[in-house]
């Protein structure tokens, strides 16, 4: 017989509860406490407890789903590439990527060559990155200030100033990550009308701060601090450029140290001038944080990241030749097109193109040039190539095809290219690219009868900026 | 590809972490997908504040990536990731003034059931919980929201397994009587 009195009947109740008896065993308890009232209320409120914590645990488990954010800052904490890119796409929304190509063809006497002049300009915006794009020698400022509002209070305010002189910018700020003595409230959107107030509240009023500003700007970076002392150190400045895709970072980590527990002072605490080089940059604060060592020397780290990549800016310059003309003539195109995915293998754009065709076999007179409009779906991948003929030399290739359908005068053109781009070399920021594919252009007449088609082999010269 | 690692267990991904190639990024990612919930749950427990748990999250997972490094038998993953984090939590504990964020507040109740007397026991047994000292409450959280074993407890914490066997005892014991007498406190 077992002992279920005092504590060893709870022991027994919890167990039994818990799983934790043979089926033999359980029986046995089982029965033991359903024939005694006062066990079996005890293993009734037991069991009610055991259930609320079931309860309890599920929901906090449901509540704790990682966001998908935190996997990516995880994944960059791990210089991770292909996880966290994968992750970085799905959580980026690029609210508006817009790509402009612009081209233009100039003929040339017949069949031979023409040229195309494309033009990519590109807008990239999303919740925790943002675009600069700004004219030649223009200056582009980002100001982040910290003030201490009152001595009595035990409120701080920061200040993210953005001044940019393009009308196009905007930078969202909604990454904060800070421990428990600071709450920023970050995910406003600045731009450069506004001024928007940050409110950091100290909690604990008896501190030194010790305030690092690590900014990956490509700057220089003004302090000013009334009353403080301020210490700069570790300033680096890097500019890679890479296949294309300019990567400007320059790391400024600034150090503040005040002892300004009770003062009255406004705490500027750091000032980032931004001088872009006629690019875009692509932002993000990503790393707000406040991190005290200890219980009297706090730190606030901010840590600002801005990457240039091929995304974000697109300036092109592209001259094609046709090889064989059949019986269409040249076509010249302008075209633009809007980034509708960019996945990691691929990019996806969806163009509007305006093509002028001359009909050359029908009447031999480019004077007689058609336009008209037409939309077309531009794919461009690496990844392809990389799978190929490895990353090395996938490095310099970029591969493309480009599906276009449209109207002219006689009827409807179809165009279907595909070919790929090859970094031939790099002048500072310009990429410098050979492309070379195969076109084939069909064109109808209104009434549905066939005009004609075209197919050869096109090459061509691409500057990038 | 990524099936393919899906399958393996969590032994035989940690043990691709160790070449720290592609094979790991990926072998990584899937045991990230395994047992991060539990982990940032587990933070947030301990600590009551969601921006203090994620960064203690994050740091615990680079901190389970790098020692991978390191020649090591790997039975329990999700033990040793509780393990990393629990240690995290205690430095910061150690060195922060600790305060509740209004907002952490506020995620606690949000995420109450529909049924007000499930919600009220719950409430309760939060309340009994937060009361218990902390040698009883941290081998009984890891035994009743982590469901880990004794033996993994005992590893963790590092107490002998007939200590943890006893504390969780109490603990239980403490939880049913401060319930009872909270509800006798509601009732009048």
């Amino acid at each position: 017989m077992k002992d279920l009195n005092g504590h060893n009947s709870f022991e027994i109740i919890q167990k039994l509860i818990d799983g934790e008896f043979s089926s033999t065993e359980a029986q046995e308890y089982s029965n033991i406490i359903n024939s005694d009232a006062g066990l079996k209320s005890e293993y009734d409120k037991y069991h009610k407890i055991k259930n609320s914590i079931n309860s309890d645990k599920k929901s906090q488990l449901d509540n704790s789903v990682p966001t998908s954010q935190m996997k990516n800052n995880l994944f960059k904490e791990l210089n991770f590439g292909t996880g966290a890119n994968t992750v970085a796409n799905a959580n980026r929304f690029n609210l508006s990527s817009l790509s402009w190509m612009l081209d233009f063809k100039t003929s040339v006497p017949a069949g031979i060559a023409f040229v195309v002049v494309s033009a990519f300009l590109l807008f990239n915006n999303s919740k925790e990155s943002s675009t600069i794009n700004k004219d030649n020698n223009k200056e582009n400022t980002s100001k982040i200030a910290i003030t201490k509002s009152s001595a009595n209070s035990d409120e701080v305010v920061t200040k993210f100033n953005n001044k940019f002189d393009n009308s196009n910018n905007s930078t969202n700020l909604n990454s904060s990550k800070n421990h428990n003595q600071v709450t920023i409230d970050n995910g406003k959107n600045l731009d450069k009308n506004n001024n928007q107030k940050t409110v950091v509240k100290l909690r604990d009023k008896s501190i030194d701060k010790s305030i690092i500003s690590k900014n990956q700007i490509n700057a220089g970076n003004d302090l000013s601090l009334n009353g403080n002392n301020i210490s700069n150190k570790n300033i680096k400045n890097s500019n890679n450029s890479n296949n294309g895709v300019i990567n400007s970072e320059v790391k400024t980590e600034t150090e503040i140290k005040t002892n300004n527990e009770d003062s009255n002072n406004t705490l500027l605490i750091a000032e980032n001038t931004l001088n872009l080089n006629n690019f875009d940059i692509n932002k993000e604060f990503d790393n707000i944080r406040y991190s005290p060592n200890n219980k009297n020397i706090n730190t606030i780290v901010f840590k600002s990241k801005y990457n240039k990549t091929d995304d974000n800016s697109k300036l092109g310059l592209t001259i094609l030749s046709l090889s064989q003309n059949t019986n269409l003539g040249k076509d010249y195109v302008i075209a633009g097109y809007y980034k509708v995915n960019k996945g990691e293998s691929y990019n996806l754009e969806l163009g509007l193109e305006f093509n002028s065709v001359m009909l050359q076999t029908l009447n031999n007179n480019t004077s007689n040039a058609l336009f008209g409009p037409g939309i077309g779906l531009r794919l461009q991948s690496n990844k392809i190539l990389q799978s190929l003929i490895g990353d090395e030399f996938a490095e310099i290739l970029n591969g493309y095809t480009m599906a276009s359908v449209g109207s002219v005068t006689p009827g409807t053109y179809y165009k279907l290219s595909a070919g790929m781009q090859v970094k031939l070399f790099q002048v500072s920021n310009i990429n410098f690219e050979l492309m070379t594919g195969y076109e084939y252009f069909s064109l109808m007449q209104a009434n549905s009868s066939f005009v004609g088609n075209r197919s050869g082999l096109v090459s061509g010269f691409v500057i990038k900026f | 590809m990524a099936n393919k690692f899906e399958e393996f267990d969590d032994a035989e991904l940690y043990s691709l972490l160790k070449n720290q190639d592609s094979n790991s990024e990926k072998a990584f990612s899937v045991l990230y997908d395994r047992h991060s919930q539990r982990l940032f749950a587990y933070c947030k427990r301990f600590l009551n504040n969601r921006e203090a748990a994620q960064d203690i999250f994050q740091e615990a997972f680079v901190k389970f990536y790098n020692a991978s490094r390191q020649e090591r038998i790997m039975t329990n993953v999700p033990a040793f990731l509780l393990r990393i984090a629990r240690n995290l939590c205690l430095n910061y504990k150690r060195t922060e003034i600790y305060h509740i964020a209004f907002e952490d507040y506020m995620t606690d109740t949000s995420s109450f059931d529909s049924d007000e007397n499930t919600n009220d026991l719950i409430s309760l047994v939060r309340i009994a919980i937060e009361q218990l000292p902390d040698e009883y409450k941290e081998p009984f959280i890891l035994r009743e929201y982590e469901g880990l074993g004794y033996a993994d407890i005992a590893e963790i914490t590092g107490e002998s397994l007939s200590n943890i066997k006893v504390r969780i005892h109490r603990a239980k014991l403490r939880i049913k009587d401060i319930v009872a007498e909270l509800e006798s406190v509601g009732q009048k």
